[in-house]
């Protein structure tokens, strides 16, 4: 086997490392305009034009050796070759941002004091010499005694001149297994911070300098009380844009679903196959795959917003807020991903350098609505909340979406406020660098939700048509009693087991109909919205095409408190199995996770129930 | 007969695999949640 050179790219946050890996390697690993998004390792590899094979490494972003959380000393030990079972890298690559010099240099003469392989990679200088920062790159090399190549992340050959030099220099001097580190004093650092000043003073021209419209546009956007309103704002658009928008992609469709739908009916004769296409897999699967357009206009937001460096504006924004809480600004990022899946919510609490502020933000990113719940709450408010602007300017349904994510938010705020007060804590003010402002890259977007869409599809076909089938088959059999009169699935194990979990959820309102749909809701909140499509489907209630018209036939069948209390549970409802199974993960034992699973179910039924009693008062239903 | 064993395929088929990708599979367990860390082209 031939032998491939090892590198590792190492950088401050947010200086376009993931981006250069994602050139280098031909992956799709998530960037934006932010701090914070990787952290954990990541591999790939390409060949070099002389055929030369490169392991690229992605290491999580850290302003010094020295960490101060998770995804930080990540970097450290892989730097320093302490990661077991893991090579150490023949060559390091730091990446630096070209525009911001006077930050990254310390790291980079940090890296050196090594004695590894290293390479300096100028990232961003595009934007550099448009900012009109002029950097002398031979003289940098010669200051810092090490090679200096340019890279722009974001162009097809922006790699160029990096793949060159480790094609033209391989093989490296085969690194020892660990090298020792010594944290530096603070004379040391300070005199690391001396020796930055001088090399760019000799090496970089920033008198034409120009980037003062970033100050400019933050003068309003970080004000106080306008950058809060434009928060609000910029929020509130986007989830009227999800309805609004929306409409036309969906009915095409629903329309194309229910075509299918009536073909199978035409022909297949009436008998189990046809009821297992129509009724479990276009019914089930094709009513959650008509969310598609609704999930892609959020992402087309948060992926703008991603890409413009606006998001940790919005964090230093609500440091101030989620302080009272107990929280800082650090979590927002956390949290904010959580809006996608907990996930890699909870994978980013890594960057928080407080155990607890980590703690209370892995049990309250749960509560951050996530996309897979954007099907179950939009097919509810479709059904039950009608169409009609608001003011004249805004539609009630985009309105009353834009209340429950507020309520996700809020009673997380709430949470995090009960566990501060348990734990007497102290506030930590939020240090993060804010990236400079960008249009939004038309082809970043365009790709990102194209990946967005396909994961989505591959998602509704991997794991959604599986489980609705299963569904199917427990609503489908034992067939029923011979005379039966009404619908059979009452008779099916569905049914059965609707009825039992009945027993203790018609306190709150729900059917058993709902009561079977919150099983497989587990696995992935959308199945809920495919699982009903298949049980009202068997029940007839439908006609043919339930996934044509779902939500009028949840009007007929359910009363509006028990909608509503359907909605107020799915803000709180317990987290798929996934989403357990990362938070012990990250916390190492399945305390944490039982405590969540507990504490979200409790505050689910309470407040199903709460909202169902009092929508039952006021409607008189 | 044939509609019914076909429908019975599938199901087992379903059935099986969802076992196996609920229960069995580290595919969400935050290493590469295929919601939101796409696959990647490279060399994993």
């Amino acid at each position: 086997m031939s032998h491939s050179t090892v590198a590792a790219l190492v950088g401050a946050p947010n200086c376009g490392k993931t981006a250069l890996f994602n050139r280098l390697t031909g992956s799709h690993q998530k960037v934006a305009n932010y701090a914070g998004v990787t952290v954990e390792r990541k591999e790939g590899s390409l060949t070099s034009p002389q055929g030369k094979r490169i392991q690229i490494v992605d290491l999580p972003g850290t302003y010094s050796l020295t960490p101060t959380s998770l995804d930080e000393s990540i970097t450290r030990r892989a730097v320093l070759g302490q990661l077991q079972e893991e090579t150490p890298p023949e060559l390091l690559v730091c990446v630096v941002d070209a525009t911001n010099l006077r930050l990254h240099l310390r790291l980079v003469l940090e890296l050196k004091r090594l004695g590894r392989p290293l390479v300096l990679a100028l990232n961003m200088m595009d934007l550099a010499r448009s900012h009109g920062i002029l950097i002398d790159v031979p003289a940098l090399s010669r200051e810092l005694d090490l090679p200096v190549v340019e890279t722009i992340a974001v162009d097809s050959g922006g790699a160029a001149g990096l793949v060159a030099f480790i094609d033209q220099n391989t093989p490296f001097a085969v690194p020892a297994r660990t090298v020792p580190w010594k944290d530096p004093t603070p004379q040391e650092l300070q005199s690391i911070q001396l020796r930055v000043r001088t090399i760019l003073a000799a090496t970089c021209d920033e008198s034409k300098r120009d980037d003062h419209w970033n100050e400019r546009i933050d003068r309003v956007v970080m004000h106080p009380l306008w950058g809060m309103l434009i928060l609000a704002l910029v929020l509130f658009l986007t989830f009227q844009a999800v309805f609004t928008w929306a409409t036309i992609p969906m009915d095409l469709i629903k329309g194309v679903v229910g075509i299918a739908v009536n073909w199978v009916h035409q022909i297949l004769p009436a008998g189990l196959l046809r009821s297992l296409l129509a009724d479990g897999v276009l019914n089930g699967a094709g009513s959650v795959l008509m969310f598609l357009p609704q999930i892609l206009i959020l992402f087309a937001f948060i992926l703008a917003l991603e890409d413009s460096g606006y998001l940790p504006r919005a964090a230093f924004l609500l440091d101030r807020v989620m302080g009272t809480v107990g929280l800082s600004g650090r979590s927002f990022i956390p949290l904010l991903s959580s809006f996608a899946c907990a996930i890699p919510g909870i994978m980013a609490t890594r960057t928080i350098q407080n155990p607890r502020d980590r703690l209370t933000t892995i049990l309250i990113a749960p509560l951050m609505t996530c996309s897979a719940r954007l099907p179950v709450y939009a097919l509810l408010i479709s059904a039950f909340i009608p169409n009609r602007p608001v003011l004249g300017l805004f539609n009630l349904q985009g309105v009353v979406l834009f209340i429950l994510y507020c309520a996700g938010i809020i009673s997380a705020m709430g949470v995090a406020l009960i566990m501060k007060q348990r734990a007497r804590h102290r506030y930590q003010a939020l240090m993060m660098e804010l990236p400079a402002y960008r249009l939004p890259n038309l082809r970043n977007l365009v790709m990102g939700l194209v990946e967005r869409g396909a994961l989505f599809i591959m998602r509704t076909g991997t794991i959604i048509l599986p489980i609705t089938i299963v569904i199917w088959f427990l609503s489908a059999f034992p067939p029923p009693p011979p005379g039966l009169v009404g619908p059979a699935i009452r008779h099916s194990f569905a049914g059965m087991i609707g009825q039992v979990l009945g027993v203790f959820f018609s306190p709150i309102g729900f059917n058993w109909q709902i009561c079977i749909a919150l099983i497989p809701g587990m696995v992935a909140r959308e199945v809920a919205v495919g699982a009903l499509g298949t049980v009202y489907s068997l029940s007839g209630e439908g006609g043919n095409s339930v996934s044509e018209a779902l939500a009028p036939v949840l009007a007929h069948s359910w009363s509006l408190p028990t909608a509503l209390a359907l909605l107020a549970w799915y803000v709180y409802a317990p987290q798929c199995v996934a989403t357990l199974s990362a938070v012990r993960r990250e916390t190492g034992s399945w305390r944490i996770p039982s405590l969540m699973l507990v504490y979200l179910f409790g505050l689910a039924y309470g407040a199903a129930f709460i909202t169902y009693h009092v929508a039952l008062a006021f409607t008189g239903a | 007969m044939w509609d019914t064993l076909i429908t019975l395929t599938i199901v087992a088929a379903a059935i099986v695999y969802s076992i196996r990708r609920v229960f069995f599979s580290s595919h969400c367990s935050g290493k590469d949640c295929e919601r939101c860390s796409p696959p990647t082209k490279s060399d994993h």
